[in-house]
Protein backbone atom coordinates (compact mmCIF):
# COMPACT_ATOMS: atom_id res chain seq x y z
CA UNK A 1 0.00 0.00 0.00
CA UNK A 2 1.02 3.69 -0.73
CA UNK A 3 0.22 6.79 1.05
CA UNK A 4 -0.44 5.02 4.56
CA UNK A 5 -2.35 7.07 6.70
CA UNK A 6 -1.14 5.04 10.14
CA UNK A 7 -3.04 5.04 13.30
CA UNK A 8 -1.48 3.26 16.46
CA UNK A 9 -3.24 1.85 19.41
CA UNK A 10 -3.84 -0.02 22.56
CA UNK A 11 -5.39 -3.27 21.59
CA UNK A 12 -8.18 -2.56 23.89
CA UNK A 13 -12.31 -2.10 23.12
CA UNK A 14 -12.12 1.56 24.60
CA UNK A 15 -9.67 2.96 21.89
CA UNK A 16 -11.83 1.81 18.84
CA UNK A 17 -13.73 4.84 19.17
CA UNK A 18 -10.84 7.08 17.91
CA UNK A 19 -10.31 4.25 15.01
CA UNK A 20 -14.01 4.53 14.10
CA UNK A 21 -13.77 8.13 13.94
CA UNK A 22 -10.28 8.33 12.18
CA UNK A 23 -11.92 5.66 9.71
CA UNK A 24 -14.87 8.42 9.03
CA UNK A 25 -12.20 11.54 8.75
CA UNK A 26 -10.36 9.44 5.74
CA UNK A 27 -13.47 8.26 3.94
CA UNK A 28 -14.89 11.54 4.17
CA UNK A 29 -11.98 12.69 2.46
CA UNK A 30 -12.75 10.28 -0.26
CA UNK A 31 -16.43 11.47 -1.08
CA UNK A 32 -18.05 8.49 0.39
CA UNK A 33 -21.97 9.28 0.48
CA UNK A 34 -22.74 8.94 4.47
CA UNK A 35 -24.53 5.09 3.89
CA UNK A 36 -20.98 3.71 2.40
CA UNK A 37 -18.93 5.55 5.24
CA UNK A 38 -21.03 4.25 7.90
CA UNK A 39 -20.52 0.76 6.35
CA UNK A 40 -16.79 1.23 6.27
CA UNK A 41 -16.61 2.90 10.06
CA UNK A 42 -18.49 -0.19 11.08
CA UNK A 43 -16.49 -2.09 9.54
CA UNK A 44 -12.99 -1.14 10.74
CA UNK A 45 -14.56 -1.33 14.21
CA UNK A 46 -15.22 -4.55 13.84
CA UNK A 47 -12.21 -6.02 12.22
CA UNK A 48 -10.34 -4.40 15.24
CA UNK A 49 -13.03 -5.50 17.96
CA UNK A 50 -12.24 -8.96 16.32
CA UNK A 51 -9.05 -8.65 16.98
CA UNK A 52 -9.20 -7.50 20.51
CA UNK A 53 -11.87 -10.27 21.95
CA UNK A 54 -10.57 -13.43 20.53
CA UNK A 55 -8.10 -15.61 22.86
CA UNK A 56 -4.69 -14.11 22.22
CA UNK A 57 -5.01 -10.44 22.52
CA UNK A 58 -1.87 -8.68 20.89
CA UNK A 59 -0.29 -5.85 22.78
CA UNK A 60 -1.20 -2.91 19.77
CA UNK A 61 -3.43 -2.73 16.58
CA UNK A 62 -1.44 -1.01 13.52
CA UNK A 63 -4.43 0.25 11.42
CA UNK A 64 -3.07 1.55 7.72
CA UNK A 65 -5.60 3.45 5.74
CA UNK A 66 -4.62 3.66 2.20
CA UNK A 67 -7.25 6.29 1.27
CA UNK A 68 -6.90 5.75 -2.76
CA UNK A 69 -8.59 3.80 -5.69
CA UNK A 70 -9.74 1.04 -4.15
CA UNK A 71 -9.63 2.40 -0.71
CA UNK A 72 -8.28 -0.08 1.28
CA UNK A 73 -7.87 -0.33 5.07
CA UNK A 74 -5.15 -2.95 6.67
CA UNK A 75 -5.14 -3.94 10.52
CA UNK A 76 -2.20 -5.90 11.81
CA UNK A 77 -1.76 -6.95 15.45
CA UNK A 78 1.63 -5.90 17.06
CA UNK A 79 3.73 -6.63 20.11
CA UNK A 80 3.41 -9.22 22.21
CA UNK A 81 0.73 -11.55 22.71
CA UNK A 82 -1.26 -12.69 25.51
CA UNK A 83 -3.55 -15.16 26.65
CA UNK A 84 -7.25 -14.21 28.11
CA UNK A 85 -10.67 -15.62 28.50
CA UNK A 86 -11.82 -14.69 25.15
CA UNK A 87 -12.75 -17.27 22.49
CA UNK A 88 -10.86 -18.68 19.68
CA UNK A 89 -11.93 -16.73 16.67
CA UNK A 90 -14.89 -18.05 14.07
CA UNK A 91 -13.34 -17.12 11.03
CA UNK A 92 -16.72 -17.85 8.50
CA UNK A 93 -18.35 -15.49 11.20
CA UNK A 94 -15.86 -13.03 10.54
CA UNK A 95 -16.13 -12.93 6.67
CA UNK A 96 -19.84 -13.90 7.22
CA UNK A 97 -19.95 -10.22 8.95
CA UNK A 98 -17.27 -7.80 7.41
CA UNK A 99 -18.33 -8.79 3.80
CA UNK A 100 -22.23 -7.21 4.58
CA UNK A 101 -20.29 -3.86 4.74
CA UNK A 102 -17.07 -4.28 2.63
CA UNK A 103 -17.00 -6.51 -0.27
CA UNK A 104 -12.93 -7.33 -0.22
CA UNK A 105 -12.16 -8.97 3.01
CA UNK A 106 -8.96 -10.99 3.90
CA UNK A 107 -8.32 -12.42 7.41
CA UNK A 108 -5.00 -13.53 8.16
CA UNK A 109 -5.08 -16.49 10.96
CA UNK A 110 -2.86 -18.73 11.93
CA UNK A 111 -1.88 -20.88 15.74
CA UNK A 112 -5.66 -19.39 16.65
CA UNK A 113 -4.83 -16.00 16.50
CA UNK A 114 -6.28 -13.45 13.51
CA UNK A 115 -2.83 -11.58 12.73
CA UNK A 116 -4.40 -8.98 10.30
CA UNK A 117 -7.62 -7.84 8.02
CA UNK A 118 -7.34 -6.45 5.39
CA UNK A 119 -10.90 -4.36 3.63
CA UNK A 120 -11.03 -3.21 0.12
CA UNK A 121 -14.20 -1.43 -1.16
CA UNK B 1 -52.52 44.78 40.65
CA UNK B 2 -54.23 46.85 37.77
CA UNK B 3 -52.50 46.29 34.51
CA UNK B 4 -51.83 50.07 34.11
CA UNK B 5 -49.63 49.72 37.05
CA UNK B 6 -48.08 46.51 35.75
CA UNK B 7 -46.70 48.33 32.47
CA UNK B 8 -45.13 51.05 34.88
CA UNK B 9 -43.52 48.97 36.79
CA UNK B 10 -42.39 47.33 33.79
CA UNK B 11 -41.37 50.43 32.22
CA UNK B 12 -39.49 51.34 35.58
CA UNK B 13 -37.73 48.07 34.97
CA UNK B 14 -36.70 48.52 31.11
CA UNK B 15 -35.04 51.79 32.71
CA UNK B 16 -33.25 50.71 36.14
CA UNK B 17 -33.07 46.50 35.07
CA UNK B 18 -33.49 46.66 38.91
CA UNK B 19 -33.43 42.96 40.41
CA UNK B 20 -35.62 43.73 43.17
CA UNK B 21 -38.51 45.05 40.40
CA UNK B 22 -37.66 42.33 38.41
CA UNK B 23 -38.51 40.16 41.27
CA UNK B 24 -41.53 41.83 41.54
CA UNK B 25 -42.00 41.49 37.99
CA UNK B 26 -41.81 37.80 38.42
CA UNK B 27 -44.59 37.46 41.06
CA UNK B 28 -46.88 39.62 38.89
CA UNK B 29 -46.62 37.26 35.76
CA UNK B 30 -46.00 33.96 37.27
CA UNK B 31 -49.98 33.42 35.72
CA UNK B 32 -48.11 33.24 32.52
CA UNK B 33 -45.68 30.25 33.82
CA UNK B 34 -48.76 29.08 35.36
CA UNK B 35 -50.55 29.21 31.83
CA UNK B 36 -47.64 27.30 29.93
CA UNK B 37 -47.45 24.56 32.76
CA UNK B 38 -51.05 23.63 32.60
CA UNK B 39 -51.26 23.60 28.78
CA UNK B 40 -47.78 21.06 29.22
CA UNK B 41 -48.49 19.15 32.48
CA UNK B 42 -49.67 15.56 32.16
CA UNK B 43 -47.14 14.33 29.25
CA UNK B 44 -45.24 12.09 31.80
CA UNK B 45 -43.86 15.47 33.69
CA UNK B 46 -45.16 16.65 36.83
CA UNK B 47 -47.20 20.17 36.86
CA UNK B 48 -44.77 21.86 39.65
CA UNK B 49 -41.07 20.73 37.45
CA UNK B 50 -42.99 22.24 34.73
CA UNK B 51 -44.18 25.39 36.51
CA UNK B 52 -40.15 25.69 37.76
CA UNK B 53 -39.06 25.51 33.93
CA UNK B 54 -41.88 28.16 33.10
CA UNK B 55 -40.95 30.27 35.70
CA UNK B 56 -37.05 30.15 35.15
CA UNK B 57 -38.43 31.18 31.42
CA UNK B 58 -40.28 33.70 32.79
CA UNK B 59 -37.33 35.47 34.69
CA UNK B 60 -35.56 35.09 31.13
CA UNK B 61 -37.72 36.60 29.47
CA UNK B 62 -38.22 39.74 32.06
CA UNK B 63 -34.33 39.71 31.92
CA UNK B 64 -34.07 40.39 27.58
CA UNK B 65 -37.37 41.96 27.06
CA UNK B 66 -36.75 45.21 25.40
CA UNK B 67 -40.13 47.63 25.96
CA UNK B 68 -38.94 49.64 23.06
CA UNK B 69 -40.12 46.47 20.89
CA UNK B 70 -44.15 47.85 21.08
CA UNK B 71 -45.02 45.08 21.88
CA UNK B 72 -47.07 43.54 25.15
CA UNK B 73 -44.29 41.68 27.62
CA UNK B 74 -46.93 38.58 27.61
CA UNK B 75 -46.52 38.13 23.89
CA UNK B 76 -42.87 38.10 24.32
CA UNK B 77 -42.48 35.89 26.88
CA UNK B 78 -44.96 33.13 26.15
CA UNK B 79 -43.75 31.79 23.41
CA UNK B 80 -39.83 32.19 25.15
CA UNK B 81 -41.47 29.62 28.15
CA UNK B 82 -42.91 27.91 25.86
CA UNK B 83 -39.95 27.07 24.06
CA UNK B 84 -38.22 26.67 26.94
CA UNK B 85 -40.91 23.55 28.21
CA UNK B 86 -40.32 22.02 24.76
CA UNK B 87 -36.80 21.61 24.85
CA UNK B 88 -36.90 20.16 28.32
CA UNK B 89 -39.14 17.68 26.86
CA UNK B 90 -36.96 16.83 24.00
CA UNK B 91 -34.00 16.29 26.01
CA UNK B 92 -35.64 14.21 28.30
CA UNK B 93 -36.76 11.97 25.75
CA UNK B 94 -33.40 11.05 24.61
CA UNK B 95 -32.51 7.70 26.54
CA UNK B 96 -29.15 9.17 25.95
CA UNK B 97 -28.72 12.30 26.47
CA UNK B 98 -26.08 14.99 24.31
CA UNK B 99 -25.32 18.36 24.63
CA UNK B 100 -27.91 20.68 23.13
CA UNK B 101 -25.97 22.14 20.21
CA UNK B 102 -24.87 18.77 19.38
CA UNK B 103 -28.74 17.78 19.07
CA UNK B 104 -29.62 20.90 16.83
CA UNK B 105 -26.99 20.01 14.81
CA UNK B 106 -28.28 16.27 14.65
CA UNK B 107 -31.73 17.67 14.17
CA UNK B 108 -30.38 20.05 11.08
CA UNK B 109 -28.17 17.47 9.68
CA UNK B 110 -30.94 15.02 9.49
CA UNK B 111 -33.14 16.94 7.57
CA UNK B 112 -30.33 18.50 4.84
CA UNK B 113 -29.72 14.68 4.85
CA UNK B 114 -33.06 13.82 3.90
CA UNK B 115 -33.59 16.91 1.61
CA UNK B 116 -30.62 16.10 -0.13
CA UNK B 117 -31.09 12.51 -0.74
CA UNK B 118 -34.58 13.73 -2.57
CA UNK B 119 -32.46 15.92 -4.51
CA UNK B 120 -29.71 14.25 -5.60
CA UNK B 121 -31.47 10.77 -5.90
CA UNK B 122 -28.83 9.03 -3.62
CA UNK B 123 -27.33 8.94 -0.28
CA UNK B 124 -25.45 12.30 0.35
CA UNK B 125 -21.37 12.98 1.65
CA UNK B 126 -20.48 14.59 4.32
CA UNK B 127 -19.03 17.48 2.09
CA UNK B 128 -22.66 18.29 0.55
CA UNK B 129 -24.20 18.29 4.01
CA UNK B 130 -22.01 20.46 5.45
CA UNK B 131 -22.33 22.97 2.71
CA UNK B 132 -25.47 23.08 3.12
CA UNK B 133 -25.78 22.94 7.09
CA UNK B 134 -22.95 25.99 6.62
CA UNK B 135 -20.98 23.27 9.17
CA UNK B 136 -17.72 22.27 8.80
CA UNK B 137 -17.72 18.25 7.68
CA UNK B 138 -15.91 17.31 11.13
CA UNK B 139 -19.12 18.71 12.70
CA UNK B 140 -21.28 16.50 10.59
CA UNK B 141 -18.77 13.40 10.82
CA UNK B 142 -19.17 14.20 14.96
CA UNK B 143 -23.00 15.00 14.26
CA UNK B 144 -23.06 11.42 12.56
CA UNK B 145 -21.83 9.71 15.06
CA UNK B 146 -23.81 11.49 17.63
CA UNK B 147 -26.66 10.02 15.89
CA UNK B 148 -25.70 6.60 16.72
CA UNK B 149 -27.03 6.95 20.40
CA UNK B 150 -30.47 7.59 18.94
CA UNK B 151 -30.56 4.45 16.65
CA UNK B 152 -31.65 2.25 19.38
CA UNK B 153 -34.49 0.54 17.77
CA UNK B 154 -38.12 0.01 19.57
CA UNK B 155 -40.34 -2.49 18.85
CA UNK B 156 -42.91 0.47 18.82
CA UNK B 157 -41.10 1.41 15.49
CA UNK B 158 -43.80 2.91 13.02
CA UNK B 159 -43.48 0.70 9.48
CA UNK B 160 -45.69 0.78 6.86
CA UNK B 161 -46.92 3.11 4.30
CA UNK B 162 -48.78 5.67 6.97
CA UNK B 163 -46.18 4.75 9.34
CA UNK B 164 -49.00 3.35 11.45
CA UNK B 165 -48.02 -0.08 12.15
CA UNK B 166 -45.88 -1.06 15.19
CA UNK B 167 -42.78 -3.01 13.96
CA UNK B 168 -43.37 -5.36 17.49
CA UNK B 169 -47.07 -6.29 15.76
CA UNK B 170 -45.12 -8.06 12.38
CA UNK B 171 -42.31 -9.85 14.35
CA UNK B 172 -42.20 -12.24 16.98
CA UNK B 173 -45.57 -13.56 16.75
CA UNK B 174 -46.45 -17.22 15.84
CA UNK B 175 -47.11 -18.22 12.60
CA UNK B 176 -50.92 -19.28 13.24
CA UNK B 177 -51.16 -15.53 14.45
CA UNK B 178 -50.51 -13.82 11.06
CA UNK B 179 -53.75 -13.24 9.54
CA UNK B 180 -52.42 -10.91 7.08
CA UNK B 181 -50.98 -13.30 4.42
CA UNK B 182 -49.70 -10.61 2.24
CA UNK B 183 -47.49 -8.96 5.01
CA UNK B 184 -46.25 -12.63 5.87
CA UNK B 185 -45.27 -12.87 2.52
CA UNK B 186 -43.59 -9.45 2.53
CA UNK B 187 -41.78 -10.42 5.80
CA UNK B 188 -40.55 -13.81 4.35
CA UNK B 189 -39.45 -12.32 1.30
CA UNK B 190 -37.54 -9.32 3.02
CA UNK B 191 -36.12 -11.74 5.45
CA UNK B 192 -34.88 -14.17 2.66
CA UNK B 193 -32.20 -11.52 1.21
CA UNK B 194 -30.78 -11.17 4.78
CA UNK B 195 -27.59 -13.02 5.42
CA UNK B 196 -27.19 -15.69 7.86
CA UNK B 197 -25.65 -13.36 10.72
CA UNK B 198 -28.37 -10.77 10.19
CA UNK B 199 -30.85 -13.36 10.42
CA UNK B 200 -29.60 -14.88 13.66
CA UNK B 201 -29.96 -11.23 15.10
CA UNK B 202 -33.65 -10.35 13.62
CA UNK B 203 -34.53 -13.97 15.82
CA UNK B 204 -32.67 -13.08 18.37
CA UNK B 205 -33.83 -9.46 18.83
CA UNK B 206 -37.30 -10.01 18.01
CA UNK B 207 -38.10 -13.26 18.83
CA UNK B 208 -36.10 -13.69 21.74
CA UNK B 209 -36.29 -10.12 23.00
CA UNK B 210 -32.67 -10.30 23.93
CA UNK B 211 -30.69 -6.67 24.46
CA UNK B 212 -28.16 -5.94 22.01
CA UNK B 213 -25.45 -6.65 24.15
CA UNK B 214 -26.48 -9.91 24.68
CA UNK B 215 -26.66 -11.01 21.08
CA UNK B 216 -22.96 -9.08 21.07
CA UNK B 217 -22.10 -11.30 23.27
CA UNK B 218 -23.33 -14.44 22.38
CA UNK B 219 -22.26 -13.98 18.39
CA UNK B 220 -18.60 -12.48 19.53
CA UNK B 221 -19.64 -9.14 17.89
CA UNK B 222 -19.73 -5.56 18.90
CA UNK B 223 -22.85 -4.17 20.19
CA UNK B 224 -22.81 -1.83 17.13
CA UNK B 225 -22.40 -4.19 14.05
CA UNK B 226 -25.79 -5.85 16.28
CA UNK B 227 -27.58 -2.09 16.33
CA UNK B 228 -26.05 -1.47 12.58
CA UNK B 229 -27.86 -4.83 11.20
CA UNK B 230 -31.13 -3.60 13.30
CA UNK B 231 -31.14 -0.13 12.04
CA UNK B 232 -30.67 -1.71 8.33
CA UNK B 233 -33.73 -3.87 8.81
CA UNK B 234 -35.75 -1.68 9.96
CA UNK B 235 -35.47 0.83 6.94
CA UNK B 236 -35.46 -2.49 4.60
CA UNK B 237 -39.13 -3.61 6.14
CA UNK B 238 -40.26 0.13 5.82
CA UNK B 239 -39.02 0.27 1.75
CA UNK B 240 -40.29 -3.12 1.38
CA UNK B 241 -44.01 -1.59 2.97
CA UNK B 242 -43.61 1.03 0.47
CA UNK B 243 -43.19 -0.94 -2.23
CA UNK B 244 -45.77 -3.44 -1.75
Amino acid sequence: MVDCITLTVPAKESALMVVRLTAAGVAARMEMDLETLDDVKTAVYEACYAMTMQKFIPEQLAICFAPGEPFAVKICAEGAWRETAGKVPDLKLCYAVLTTMIPHVKVDMDERKIRCIELHR
Amino acid sequence: MEQEKRQKMLAEYCKTRDVGLRNELVTEYMYLADMVARKYAGRGVEYDDLKQIAAMALIGALERFSCDKGIQFSTFAVPSMTGVVKNYFRDRSRIIRMPRTIGERVQKITLAREALTQELMRAPTPREIAERCGYSEADVLEATEAMQSLSLTSLDAQVGEEEDTPLASMLGQEEAEFENIALRDLLQKVMDKLSDAEKKILHMRYFEERTQRDIAREMGVSQMYVSRVERKMLARFREALREA
